[in-house]
């Protein structure tokens, strides 16, 4: 009896045991058909909204907010609305294709390119941005996905919000565009994106403020503010300050917001800068360098929290990190110096000179254990040769005459650094060159916020331009 | 891993500082692909789905995905997919690059069909990595996966060279996989080998120097035989690169013809084996691929 009790007990232990799983299994299906379910429910929801999702869409904490509408359908296809101006516009409305999948959760794939994949794509992939989206849940009406491609750190989180019927109509389509209009046109050469430099003026108060903007990944720098308008006026200015704070921005309504706004005091007077919208864009011929036909930006402006005004572009900014010290060294592959046709001056350099690896404009610098306890101010090539391995310089030497913000004026002297035998074609060459890429004796450089420490550099007497790292 | 590197001063312009180098995965007979194709449930067929599906599938057996698939990579890669309107050019490019010369030349229509890789994975960018950029990889035959989609234009004769560069590379991998080496060929060059790991420290002219069309060539036999025969088929330039010699007046210039004896007498070998195992006459298929290249 006992041992029937025994395996009784046991039985219907195993029996209760297996009737519970089996009723669970009844009750929330096998994974494949759960994952069909979450899978349904997702693509449903993301249907149902009659105008779309509205995201605004941070896709690092170093960058600023792009507006993002998307209207997905049931036949698997997704239109995206946003106010990226990249690629002739073609993000502006576009319609892609997307998935519901389940790998590590439900996802939401963006499966052929769109404006997620040209921003994922910035900065050689690595700028941050996704289209590979992990669902999180419903939040208050809200759609929660964290990045799939992001590391454990800095994971974005998008939230799509239903978007209003008017929500499309708060996308900028001009005022991004019109802005990029106003660079050293360095960005597309070398796929870093459009960065712009402006001078806010407002004419009250008889102030500028010089701003640069990296429209790609939608952050400004702003340099410094002075009284007064021209170039001389603001170059030679006693009463300016600087400001150097670095802010995210977003457009809404062709309007530029600045995340954190812009304030300063200057002559006593406390200001203030939330935001600037623009109108009347036009693009003006000028001449910054005698002789040279140039072009410039310019916009009436109305700056939220100042007052109108106008919004111009510059190849000045009255403070700059660019030879503000001695002791600099500043250097760039030859393949990223560019005639005025845009055209690279690899060919021409590497004719002229062998195993050319490096240009390099140094500013009292100790570069080298050659030049001994004198500094070398100067610019040149760096060859290296195959045979030894060993660095060969072809530097000439300059004086620089003034220095105001990103301005620099310098005079090219008869003084080398050749440390190469047999070297005087190659001394021809570099005069030569020198005198060809840095004819007038002035260059611009103009901080690329989204790299360390690059410049892009600017010379108006011959519209060459390059790149220059710190 | 790696089969040539090429400075290629157009694709830098998308990027700082980087040594452009041409990447395929190493092809082994042993590996298998069991990555399952996610299939878009959600999708109705369009006609571009129906297109690949009458043009590519049914008639060469050939699948080609352009809906991004994050399985298709491997892991750390990362890059985006294509762009719906590029995919029909790519396709006309397939059909009119890779299939219409085999199709031309006698015995090229069997060799295609037979030998063709079930799937080809179509993806808009570049893959980065470390310094260097990927622009096409290919595996056991089974499946080639094309970069840099988005950029497809049959006017740019560079972008179509790289291509190729891709598939002729891989799909000669097959002739040796399935009928050999031509015999003797791996002793017309055999201390210009380097290895897998080293291949990158040679430039252009010291591969040619040993015999070799491109430092990947060196890294192993059975890449120094594909990069030969898609080089061979695709580069306008060929002959005058790696077959013609040079008048010398310097020791450098001597050592790269005794390199270009070397690939005359291995090209000589590869084409006489394609004649043997395949039936295809290498020469005729190479006027075939070339009467689509334009030179510009």
């Amino acid at each position: 009896m006992r041992r029937w009790l025994k395996y009784g007990t046991a039985g219907m232990a195993l029996l209760l045991l297996l009737t519970g799983c089996n009723q669970d299994a009844d009750n929330i299906g096998s994974v494949e058909e759960r994952k069909a379910i979450a899978k349904t429910e997702l693509k449903n929801k993301l249907i149902e909204a009659s105008s779309g999702w509205r995201i605004d869409y941070k896709p690092t904490s170093e960058a600023g907010t792009f507006l993002i509408i998307l209207n997905f359908y049931e036949d698997g296809t997704v239109r995206v609305q946003s106010d990226v101006p990249a690629n002739d516009g073609e993000f502006y409305d576009d319609t892609i294709t997307y998935r519901i999948d389940n790998d590590l959760g439900t996802e939401l794939i963006l499966e052929t390119y769109g404006v997620f994949h040209y921003l994922f794509e910035l900065n050689q992939n690595s700028f941050g941005a996704e289209f590979e989206f992990l669902y999180q849940g419903e939040t208050a009406g809200n759609l929660v996905f964290s990045s799939k491609s992001d590391g454990t750190e800095d994971k974005t989180i998008l939230v799509f919000r239903p978007a209003a019927s008017t929500d499309a109509g708060l996308i900028s389509k001009e005022i991004v565009a019109q802005l990029a209009t106003g660079g050293y046109r360095l960005g597309d050469l070398a796929g870093i994106g459009a960065n712009a430099l402006y001078q806010m003026y407002y004419p009250d108060d008889n102030v500028s403020v010089f701003a640069s903007f990296d429209l790609g990944n939608r952050r400004a720098k702003i340099h410094g503010a002075a009284i007064g308008y021209t170039f001389d006026e603001v170059k030679n200015a006693s009463l300016k300050t600087e400001i150097q704070t670095v802010t995210d921005i977003s457009f809404l309504s062709e309007q530029l917001i600045f995340d954190q706004p812009v304030n300063f005091t200057l002559s006593g007077k406390q200001y203030t800068i939330n935001s600037f919208s623009t109108n009347n864009f036009q693009q003006l011929d000028t001449v910054y360098c005698m002789g040279q036909d140039d072009s410039y930006s310019t916009f009436d402006a109305s700056f939220d929290g100042l007052g109108n005004g106008e919004l111009v572009s510059s190849i000045y900014s009255n403070y700059s990190t660019f030879f503000e010290s001695t002791d600099k060294l500043y250097q760039i592959s030859p393949f990223f110096m560019y005639d005025a046709a845009d055209s690279s001056l690899a060919d021409t350099i590497n004719n002229s000179f062998d195993n050319i690896i490096v240009f390099l404009m140094l500013y009292e610098s100790f570069f080298n254990s050659y030049t001994g306890t004198e500094p070398f101010t100067g610019m040149g090539w760096v060859g290296l040769n195959p045979k030894t391995n060993d660095l060969e310089f072809y530097l000439r030497e300059m004086n620089v005459l003034e220095r105001s913000g990103n301005y620099v004026s310098f005079e090219l002297t008869d003084g080398t650094y050749i440390d190469v035998a047999d070297s005087l074609d190659e001394r021809d060459a570099l005069f030569a060159l020198t005198d060809s890429i840095f004819a007038g004796g002035v260059i611009y450089g103009s901080e690329v916020l989204s790299f360390d420490e690059l410049y892009e550099v600017y010379n108006p007497c011959n519209d060459y331009k390059f790149f220059l790292f710190e | 891993m790696i089969i040539s590197h090429v400075l290629y001063q157009k694709y830098l312009k998308g990027g700082m500082f980087m040594l452009m180098m041409f990447m395929l995965a190493s092809c082994y007979d042993k590996e298998t692909l069991n990555v399952p194709q996610k299939e878009n449930e959600d999708l109705i067929a369009n006609e571009l789905d129906e297109y690949i599906d009458q043009n590519f599938v049914q008639k060469y057996g050939m699948a080609v995905r352009y809906r991004y698939v994050d399985s298709y990579l491997s892991p750390g890669q990362r890059v985006t997919p294509v762009k719906l309107d590029a995919v029909r050019p790519m396709l006309d490019f397939i059909e009119e690059y890779w299939a219409q010369p085999f199709l031309e030349v006698e015995n090229g229509a069997e060799f295609f069909y037979d030998h063709v890789p079930a799937e080809v994975i179509l993806f808009g960018g570049l893959i980065y990595q470390g310094g260097t950029v990927l622009l096409g990889v290919a595996e056991a035959g089974a499946r080639i996966t094309l970069l840099n989609v988005n950029d497809v234009d049959p006017n740019d004769q560079d972008w179509i060279l790289f291509q190729l560069g891709t598939i002729y590379h891989e799909f000669a991998h097959v002739v040796h996989q399935r009928y050999k080496l031509p015999t003797g060929f791996e002793n017309v060059s055999p201390i210009g080998y380097t290895g897998p790991g080293s291949w990158f420290i040679l430039t252009d002219d010291e591969a040619l120097e040993r015999g070799f069309v491109s430092p990947y060539g060196t890294s192993s036999v059975n890449e120094d035989f594909a990069e030969i025969v898609a080089f061979y088929l695709f580069d306008p330039e060929f002959h005058e690169r790696f077959t013609i010699d040079e008048e010398c007046t310097t020791v450098d210039c001597e050592r790269r013809n005794e390199g270009r004896a070397k690939l005359r007498q291995k090209l000589s070998l590869i084409a006489d084996h394609y004649e043997k195992v395949t039936g295809i006459n290498l020469e005729e298929l190479r006027a075939a691929t070339q009467s689509k290249i334009v030179v510009p």
